[in-house]
């Protein structure tokens, strides 16, 4: 679980970023968030599907992994 | 810290080959017109002596990576902010370099494909990389710098053979003075590629011997300049300086304007292969960082188990970084050069460095005076008896 709140605190930050550097280089931040979007409104279903498969993955192997810490301490 | 060790040799070869990556890609320097390799030689200069920055640091701290001695050198809490921009600025760059990637497959090659799925296929590889080791990758790119090496003497042969280099190209030489080269070397060779090895100060303290650091990094920074500017001085002799500036990826240009007695040619194979492995090793190393760096400052024990997520986040980054490929290439050249390149390459390491000289000139003083004052009475002792 720690894992993924490490992970979604520094997309969150990347995409804050990210989005500056756009506003650093003159966009707007209406347009400079619709750029970071849009990539995602215009997939092909292979690419939805590739992209929903990495994220159930990666929750799936967290889940896991807290579920086995959980039982290790249990069994202790 | 993982417990792994990589030979000097392998961090020769990971300079190398991480100088080469996305540089080869990309027409640099190009703004110094026919002076292009003479920006890069410059800007070599100018990476000799941030890499002796670099490594002032981890002299004063050799056992432990920079998001641990910035804790040292300024306090705790400013430590870990500056610490935690460290790491988001290696995942930014690797994702940029993700993106310079991709679309350079799609622009030449892969017309149809997506561009996530070009890319989802890189993250993979890399995460999978990165979950083995620091070691792993060391040794495959002890491996894969033999084929980039022979890939690469060929590809000169054939250039060479073909008679297409015009060395007129090349003239006039600094035609519009030294002016021209100081200001592109500033503006852009400095910091990519070479300020971008501060990158592996998070690697120097996997190394096993320690003493040959300066030695090796200063060599693989003056081999891959004059790789780097040979190389660009061969793309502007034989495609000319408009060509170059108009073409995104000039190596390619030249590859392609390949023709051997008449039934050797269309050679893309070889810039492909080439700027590949060499991507492969800058995402590498730029998420090797990130993974370890977030695993010392969150305290996580298995970093490994850090790169599926983090090696995600950079996925989805490479897409949203930029709408266009044009606008991804003047990001990178205007605003990532001055905002994040700049401080973080040059002005915050060389601060650091000087409160590190500072605090342990301080230290070595209050230990000397403790040592005469320590002698001192012990004289004083003896005197009495």
């Amino acid at each position: 679980m720690k894992i993924i709140g490490i992970s979604i605190l520094m997309f969150v930050l990347l995409t804050v970023f990210s989005l500056y550097m756009d506003i650093l280089l003159g966009f707007d931040l209406n347009t400079s968030i619709n750029n970071a979007i849009r990539p995602f409104l215009v997939m092909e279903v292979t690419e939805i599907v590739i992209f929903f498969l990495l994220i159930v993955l990666m929750v799936v192997g967290t889940v896991r992994n807290f579920y086995k810490k959980r039982k290790k301490k249990e069994q202790r | 810290m993982e417990k792994a060790k990589i030979s000097a040799y392998q961090l020769f070869i990971l300079i190398i080959l991480f100088e080469l990556g996305s540089a080869l890609l990309v027409p640099i320097a190009i703004e110094a017109k026919q002076d292009a390799w003479l920006a890069i030689l410059v800007g070599m200069v100018g990476g000799f002596c941030l890499y002796l920055v670099y490594y002032g640091l981890y002299s004063y701290y050799p056992d432990i990576p920079p998001t641990e001695y910035i804790q040292k050198i300024i306090g705790s809490f400013f430590g870990k902010i500056f610490a935690f921009i460290y790491v988001l600025y290696f995942i930014y760059l690797s994702a940029r370099v993700l993106r310079d990637f991709g679309e350079m497959l799609i622009t030449d090659f892969y017309w149809e494909t997506p561009l996530f799925i070009l890319n989802t296929l890189m993250v993979l590889i890399v995460i999978y990389t990165i979950r083995k080791g620091i070691e792993v990758l060391a040794r495959t790119s002890e491996l894969l710098f033999i084929l980039i090496f022979l890939l690469g003497i060929s590809v000169l042969f054939l250039i060479v053979v073909s008679g297409i280099i015009q060395i007129s190209n090349l003239e006039p030489v600094l035609e519009e003075g030294l002016k021209l080269v100081i200001k592109t070397t500033f503006t852009q060779t400095l910091y990519f590629p070479f300020g971008e090895l501060i990158v592996f100060a998070m690697i120097l303290p996997y190394l096993k011997h320690p003493e040959k650091v300066k030695r090796i990094g200063l060599l693989a920074i003056g081999l891959s300049g004059l790789i780097l500017a040979s190389l660009m001085a061969i793309n502007v002799s034989v495609l000319g300086v408009n060509n170059v500036t108009r073409s995104p990826f000039p190596l390619l240009s030249t590859i392609q304007t390949i023709e051997v007695a008449g039934f050797l040619e269309r050679l893309d194979v070889y810039f492909i292969l080439i700027t590949v492995i060499g991507v492969f090793f800058k995402i590498c190393v730029f998420f090797y960082a990130s993974v370890v760096g977030t695993a010392n400052l969150f305290k996580v024990k298995e970093s490994a188990r850090l790169a599926f997520p983090l090696g995600l986040a950079i996925l989805i980054l490479s897409i949203t970084i930029a709408s266009n490929f044009s606008e991804h290439v003047k990001e990178g050249l205007h605003v990532i050069t001055l905002y994040l390149h700049l401080p973080l390459q040059v002005i915050v390491p060389s601060l650091l460095l000087l409160i590190a000289f500072i605090k342990n000139k301080k230290k070595k003083s209050k230990q000397s005076k403790n040592l005469i004052l320590k002698r001192k009475y012990r004289l004083s002792e003896r005197d009495k008896k």
